[in-house]
């Protein structure tokens, strides 16, 4: 897809420094162009079917509990496996306990970056990075739609 | 504790690994029974009781008879509960719960009796292993149908849970 004859560039990389003393490091925050290692590993939760007497076709059943779970659980990786991935355009980067292809491991993030000496400001800093870097912050969003409105209100 | 049979769900479930396939099935009226058989051997001395010997084991004997409110199964068209026991439909591709591959086919059955009470506590689960019918009535005027048939284990195994993990 092109728009005015171009395609959109690449979003770009979110730069977030962590300044210790004279020391910096820097880490580098990628948005994640596509989800299919994932939902190879985590396929998104089916809802069970459910026939009632009076039915004559068994339809999905999105109020069941092990669903509505799992749908929780799925998120919950996704977004997980999303910060992972972003944060890993570090340079030199190396998880000890999270591995991208064991799902159950993605919660260990948090724990390790924060025995990784980060406190929870500095995390805080890099969640809204991969929020940024995903497209995902809402502020910038809301701004650039105010920017656009208020172009067409011009024009008008 | 009373219980109510429309607080209950009872799933019949298969030895499917390492997701077994279900069939949750919520009772409108119906009954389920089982019951436990410990035979004992009185040895008298002279006429007089003596000792007691424990006797052979016996299966656990189970009816169930009901009408369904609603049928559930995790993947397309739920099975209904005598397709299940015959194998057979949707539930064709059911595997046996024993784990003998040369018994006949059978299914465990799980009774999740959920007396909605207050301090959310009294939620049980009863399981029924190895569950082979024996009988199947089928009542068209009541729309019921009724099962019997055996469990090979000499006692059921109830738990009590937390009424969210059902």
């Amino acid at each position: 897809m092109k728009i005015s004859g171009k395609r959109l560039d690449m979003p770009p990389v979110v730069i977030v420094p962590v300044l210790r003393g004279e020391t910096e490091t820097i880490f580098k925050v990628g948005a994640v162009l596509d989800f299919k290692e994932f939902e190879l590993l985590c396929p998104a939760p089916i809802p069970p079917m459910i026939k009632h007497k009076d039915a004559a076709e068994p339809v999905p059943d999105l109020k069941d509990k092990k669903y509505i779970d799992a749908c929780d659980k799925y998120a919950r990786q996704r977004s997980s496996y999303m910060i992972i991935k972003s944060i890993s355009h570090t340079e030199n980067l190396e998880w000890e306990s999270v591995d991208l292809g064991k799902p159950e491991t993605y919660s260990n993030y948090e724990k390790e970056l924060r025995d990784a000496g980060l406190n929870h400001v500095e995390i805080g800093r890099l969640i809204g990075a991969v929020m940024e870097a995903n497209g995902l912050d809402e502020a910038k969003i809301d701004e650039a739609r105010k920017r656009f409105l208020a172009s067409k209100v011009v024009q008008a | 504790m009373k219980v109510d049979i429309k607080n209950a769900t009872i799933k019949f479930k298969d030895g499917a690994t390492p997701t077994p396939n279900e069939l949750e099935i919520k009772v409108g009226e119906g009954n389920v029974t089982f019951v436990e058989r410990i035979a004992r051997e009185y040895a008298l001395d002279k006429g007089r009781l003596d000792t007691v010997r424990n006797g052979d084991e016996a299966p656990v004997d189970v009816s169930l008879e009901f009408q369904w409110e609603w049928l559930k199964a995790d993947t397309g068209n739920p099975p209904t509960p005598v397709d299940v026991l015959y194998r057979r439909g949707e539930a064709s591709g059911w595997v046996s719960s024993s784990s003998d591959p040369c018994e006949p086919y059978c299914v465990d059955i799980e009774i999740y009796i959920d007396p909605d009470c207050e301090d959310g506590t009294k939620a049980e689960l009863i399981l029924l292993p190895d569950f082979r019918h024996e009988e199947l009535n089928y009542d068209l005027r009541a729309g019921q149908i009724a099962v019997t048939g055996k469990c090979n284990v000499t006692v059921v195994t109830p738990t009590r849970i937390a009424v969210s993990s059902s």
